[in-house]
């Protein structure tokens, strides 16, 4: 809230002077130069009110200004302080909101009060603009929930300008409704009704409908009672889609429904009615048991009120409320809407009264923000959607066109009328229109997120989801990554020796011991540095360790807890109170403690941090026994010791403490004044093991193109240690900076380190970190990112991934990430990579299908065309049927395939890549379209034969003649088979398709066609499915609460519905206690046999492994039996065919299976054949 | 899935409709009007109920805490 106001120009440090001049220079920041004025006005130059004033030298001057475009905050720091009245100001924050909103002024207000007492130090510590915005960020993520300080009732009726017991007079309310608007919820400006209803009355479906209307209409059908009843319905349609449209608009109507009509307010100390819509803040309202709450309100008087938040929070539980007068600070749990001494507009009370002043009225309220929000949410639409969509109308373009021509040569030339030939336009378009390809898009792309999400990442937006698979760089993080993040100190150099600590994890258990002999507590609590040491890794910390069953967990950073276990381990613990920390920050790379010690009156500084940044400022060293002062020897001696343990992994910290008599006198506390003059203890190593899944994952981005890059802010040996150990770099010589000297690198130095190769950057910071980022994305790289902290947030939003850390990650990382992962895991980035990849290939696959099938349909049109000789082989009924059966739930069943072998040892795809290139179109038309209609000509032709029509050698056209004019129903049964046996190879071959379509260049064959984990949760999942006891519910009785006959209507409908389901349900409860019967003798057995069975028959599994594939083949084959066999062939002009050429038609199947098969085996071999499709 | 399944059946009975009604004006057959009628429902029911489907799956709840 704060952070989005404060901008580093707005920051103003080292103020000096009179009030006035810092006043001047303050509004000098103002983006408003020209409402300086009014601010002077407002606040009175020098008489601020005195609410404007907290504690600790801190000053809140506010205003509202009436005609504001915006809020502001300027913030001015004076560490000498400024004089104000008889009052030392040394933080200001200046606060001017626009007039209108007196609700999101309260808001601040509060929010800023509570804010700047606790980071009050820092700030004033902070000597530039970033360092304050740090500082902000720190505060107010580390009160965890946005935190509120209560203003009394008497600041709020100042703020309002209220009387809190008379109310406001009834000119000033009017003055106010014309201010603040009236309490009722906006809705954004959207498109007209009467045009919504005219698009529902001419889409594509209702245009259909229009046709067959019309038809009704036209001389020679004369059925215009079927023309009406079909207007009619036309109707219906536009209207019910209409209403469905409307409902997302009613929302908004339905919030304001849930504002009170009705309510009684105070005006001049008269308690009268006034409708609800009248309010505006500062009206005092009276409320009583089963009201509606009108506006959001600030509690004056309360008695055991509380308050159901349902239409807000969702929680059907009451709250109670209070009127919570004192000055307090809530602590960080409660939102602003839990906030104990305020009610929201559109709740209801259920219990007590209460009387309330007003500060929220209509879009300011917590409820108009909810439908400010609705109205502005709009679906994302991915990349590949865009292109999706636009692809879908070049194909629907070049179908109409086909149609058209269709259409024109039909009516002039092959002698159909110009209504059948419009007809047969229409099936052609609607048939070749893969309208199925957008909603498999959004299917494959949700499902690829709920994979993603069960391999522990949660990708937060359907972009992201694409571009995960062009990924070409990843910049991760060490600690807690690609390590386990669980220390565990290993060494203690101390003394000059170094003393061995075992012991497992955080377990406060473990041996000390000193060349290899053991060392007792009491030698330990005899050893002074040593015992010194131990007492700073206790004292000097924030971490607390807590037991969980047989084992021990940390709360809070790892490293703090394993010097914490440390200490434990001997015993130490150093009862103390706390006078002040000065936080570790990652600039100074330090933290420091002043405490007191039970049973001392001196004060000590404990300091730990990086071993070189915490020996710089350390003069003296504790060695044995005594303090002396560190010279360079000793320094080097440090040094090295350091770089020795540094070049084994391990992670370094130093130790040190102050309680020399300089720091007795001393009353302020900040980092310059105690960090200084320390006394060097140790220093402490421990390890951090590497994920065992990590060296996996690493080799897989190298085999799939994708370079990982090392960001820390560790030690450089480290992490080139830890670098080596899970084979960064390819197991060769690793390129190293620090942080210091990438500063000192120009962008172009920078960029040709960055250009390749794996790097690793030690002791960076996050501006580092950001300035790496934006280097790799100039240079085109598709950069992924990891960050945990707010200092990560401004590199994860630049990166083209940010992924944040669900585990140790704070909450503004992970709202400027784009993934989150739940495991911490470098393994499960990976993954997701793996995920994307596989989606843009499931969805390429699918285009492939569906783009297959159209030639087929499209060759006897063409054909016909060209030819005039050559019959009809396929009319517009059986365009119609290919189109329902073929074209949707076996091409959804590949939407749906998991990642293909091999996936991951491909280059990342680019980003401009298009799905659907000119070329994979002509392809997929001409290379395997062609393959597919030629199956369907040879069995035309097969058919031919055996009625005996044609020979081979004969004309093409020496087939059984369609009927004159097309007039099917005068078709002879020998055309009518011809129709059938050119139909019924586009169901054979698009099986053959939609199996081969599975994998680019694994075989359908191979033992390995399936991931070994896909293959062991399939055969799983069947030998353990049982049937599902179902119970059929029918619910008879339907209570009625008023007698209106719109309830009447539903209660009947209810009923019947339930009595119609009725006979389905029980029939499935038969069906369910059948089979749990069956169960043991029959189902268990039969499973597991089935199981055994496709696991020793691993071709019969890749086939059926699918199920959404398994489906479709089934209802083609379905399909086709009732368009041969039932009465519907009437309809479709089909005929039943000897069993021979079903047989025949088969071999489109085969034929199309050793094609595929083929190439993929010349695939695996390197050779890519894309001109094959 | 099944939303694009019905939606296309819809779209596929009405254009059956309009082949149905083509019959009887060239005297090949006859078909019943309340057929054809009850047809043109069902296309109707199909489609809507296809739009209905897939326009729950499209709609994201908003979650309380993102106003905050």
């Amino acid at each position: 809230m704060i952070l989005e106001l404060l901008k580093p120009e707005k920051i103003v440090l080292g103020l000096k002077g009179a009030f006035p001049q810092v006043l001047d220079e303050l509004l000098r920041r103002s983006s408003f130069p020209d409402r300086l004025a009014e601010f002077r006005s407002a606040l009175a130059a020098g008489n601020l009110d005195r609410y404007s004033y907290l504690d600790k030298n801190i000053a809140i001057p506010h205003v509202r200004v009436e005609g504001l475009p915006g809020p502001e905050l300027i913030l001015g720091l004076s560490p000498e302080g400024v004089r104000l009245n008889d009052k030392i100001i040394k933080v200001i924050l200046l606060l001017a909101t626009p007039a209108d909103q007196a609700a999101e002024h309260l808001q601040r207000l509060q929010r800023i009060s509570s804010l700047l007492p606790s980071v009050r130090n820092d700030l004033l510590a902070a000597r530039e603009a970033s360092g304050v915005l740090k500082v902000i960020a720190r505060g107010e993520q580390q009160a965890g929930r946005a935190t509120y300080i209560n203003l009394t009732q008497m600041q709020v009726a100042f703020e309002l300008q209220t009387d809190l017991q008379q109310g406001l007079p009834a000119p000033e309310a009017q003055r106010r409704l014309a201010l603040y608007g009236p309490n009722l919820l906006k809705k954004t400006r959207r498109v007209p009704s009467y045009l919504k209803l005219l698009r529902n009355f001419f889409s594509f479906f209702a245009i259909l409908l229009w046709l067959a209307a019309l038809l009704c209409f036209v001389p020679g059908v004369d059925m215009p009672q079927l023309g009406i009843a079909i207007l009619a319905v036309i109707f219906v349609n536009a209207l019910f889609s209409f209403f469905q449209e409307h409902k997302s608009d009613r929302a908004v109507e339905t919030l304001q429904n849930l504002m009170s009509q009705k309510c009684r307010a105070m005006r001049a100390g008269r308690l009268i009615e006034i409708d609800a819509g009248t309010l505006v803040p500062g009206n005092v309202v009276l409320l009583e048991e089963g009201d509606i709450v009108p506006a959001d309100a600030r509690l004056i008087e309360a008695f055991e009120v509380e308050v159901d938040n349902s239409t807000l929070t969702g929680e059907s539980t009451s709250a109670k409320r209070y009127k919570s007068d004192q000055p307090i600070l809530i602590p960080g749990k409660f939102l602003w809407i839990e906030l104990p001494n305020i009610v929201f507009a559109g709740t209801a009370l259920v219990r007590g009264r209460a009387r309330a002043v007003v500060f929220g009225t209509g879009m300011h309220s917590e409820i108009g923000k909810i439908a400010g929000l609705t109205q502005a949410i709009r679906a994302e639409e991915s990349p590949l959607q865009k292109e999706l969509r636009g692809t879908v109308l070049a194909i629907a373009g070049l179908a109409g066109t086909l149609g058209l021509a269709f259409l024109l040569l039909g009516s002039l030339v092959a002698g159909l009328s110009f209504v059948e030939a419009f007809v047969f336009f229409i099936g052609l378009f609607v048939a070749n229109v893969p309208e199925g390809l957008l909603p498999t898009v959004s299917l494959s792309l949700a499902m690829g997120v709920t994979r993603m999400a069960k391999r522990h990442a949660l990708v937060k937006s359907l972009p992201s989801v694409e571009t995960l698979g062009c990924t070409t760089v990843i910049c991760c993080d060490k600690t807690g990554t690609l390590t386990q993040n669980l220390m565990m100190v290993n060494q203690v150099y101390i003394d000059g020796q170094v003393v061995e600590v075992s012991g497992i994890g955080y377990q406060p258990r473990g041996e000390f011991s000193l060349e290899g002999r053991s060392l007792s507590l009491e030698e330990i609590s005899r050893w002074p540095a040593l015992r010194r040491l131990l007492e700073c890794a206790f004292i000097c910390n924030n971490a607390r360790l807590e037991k969980t069953g047989s084992d021990y967990r940390i709360l809070g950073d790892p490293t703090e807890g394993a010097l914490l276990a440390l200490a434990e381990k001997a015993r130490i613990r150093g009862t103390h109170l706390r006078l002040h920390v000065n936080p570790f920050e990652s600039v100074r790379k330090r933290m420091s403690v002043v405490v007191r010690l039970e049973g001392h009156k001196e004060k000590t500084v404990y300091a730990k941090g990086a071993p070189l940044e915490t020996l710089q400022h350390c003069d003296r060293i504790l060695w044995q026994g005594q303090v002396h002062a560190l010279d360079d020897e000793q320094r080097r001696r440090i040094v090295a010791e350091n770089d020795a343990l540094a070049s084994r992994g391990l992670r370094i910290l130093a130790l040190a403490y102050r309680d020399d008599e300089e720091l007795q006198e001393e009353t302020v506390y900040e980092v310059g004044r105690v960090e200084r003059r320390l006394v060097f203890l140790g220093l402490t190593a421990m390890s951090d093991p590497i994920r065992s899944e990590v060296p996996e994952a690493i080799r897989a981005c190298h085999a799939a193109g994708i370079r990982v890059l090392m960001i820390t802010g560790d030690y450089a040996l480290t992490a080139a240690t830890i670098a080596q150990q899970i084979g960064l770099g390819h197991g060769g010589q690793l390129k190293v900076l620090t942080g210091a000297e990438i500063s000192d690198l120009k962008d172009e130095d920078l960029r040709r380190i960055l250009a390749s190769g794996e790097s690793i950057f030690a002791r960076v910071s996050p501006e580092h970190k950001l300035r790496i980022v934006s280097l790799l994305k100039d240079m085109g790289e598709i950069v992924a990112v990891t960050g945990d902290g707010v200092n990560d947030a401004p590199a994860l939003k630049k990166a083209d991934i940010g992924i944040a850390m669900g585990l140790r990650g704070n909450d503004v990382a992970k709202e400027a990430a784009h993934m989150v992962l739940t495991d911490d895991n470098f393994s499960s980035i990976v993954a997701a990579i793996e995920e994307g990849r596989a989606i843009f290939d499931n969805i390429k696959r699918f285009a492939a299908y569906v783009l297959n099938s159209n030639p087929q349909e499209m060759y006897p049109y063409v054909s016909w065309m060209l030819f005039p000789g050559l019959p009809l082989a396929m009319t517009v009924m059986g365009v119609l049927a290919v189109d329902v059966g073929t074209d949707l739930i076996p091409a959804m069943g590949l939407g749906a395939e998991p990642p293909e072998k091999g996936i991951m040892e491909r280059p990342p795809r680019r980003r401009d890549e298009k799905l659907l290139s000119l070329k994979f179109i002509l392809r997929s038309y001409f290379v395997q379209g062609s393959l597919l209609a030629f199956s369907c000509y040879a069995t035309y032709y097969y058919m031919g034969w055996i009625l005996g029509y044609w020979r081979p050698g004969q004309s093409l056209a020496a087939m059984p003649p369609g009927p004159a004019g097309l007039e099917l129903e005068r078709a002879s049964p020998a055309y009518l088979q011809t129709l059938t046996a050119y139909f019924f190879p586009t169901v054979t071959t698009q099986i053959a398709n939609v199996l081969c379509r599975r994998s680019w260049t694994t075989s359908l064959f191979a033992r390995n066609f399936l991931n070994p984990l896909r293959r062991r949760e399939l055969l799983d999942a069947l030998a353990h499915w049982r049937p599902v006891r179902y119970i059929a519910r029918v619910q008879l009785d339907y209570q009625i609460s008023g007698i209106t006959q719109m309830e009447t209507v539903k209660a009947f409908f209810a009923l019947l519905s339930g009595l119609v389901l009725f006979p389905l349900k029980f029939l499935l409860m038969l069906l369910s206690t059948v089979g749990v019967k069956l169960e043991r003798p029959l189902i268990v057995p039969l499973t597991a046999w089935a199981a055994r069975f496709l696991d020793r028959h691993h071709v019969v599994l890749n086939f059926v492994s699918n199920p959404f594939i398994d489906l479709g083949i089934l209802f083609e084959l379905l399909l086709c039996y009732l368009f041969f066999y039932t009465p519907l062939s009437t309809i479709y002009y089909f005929a039943p065919l000897p069993w021979h050429v079903y047989l025949f038609a088969f071999h489109g199947t085969l034929v199309l299976l050793t094609f595929e098969e083929v190439k993929k085996y010349y695939r695996r071999r390197g050779h890519a054949l894309e001109f094959l499709g | 899935m099944t939303s694009a399944f019905l939606i296309k059946a819809g779209k596929h009975l009405a254009l059956l409709v309009c082949l149905l009604i083509l019959g009887p004006a060239s005297g090949r057959y006859e078909v019943s009007q309340v057929l054809i009628l009850g047809l043109t429902v069902a296309s109707v029911l199909l489609y809507h109920a296809g739009r209905v489907l897939q326009s729950r799956a499209l709609r994201k709840p908003l979650r309380r805490h993102e106003l905050q």
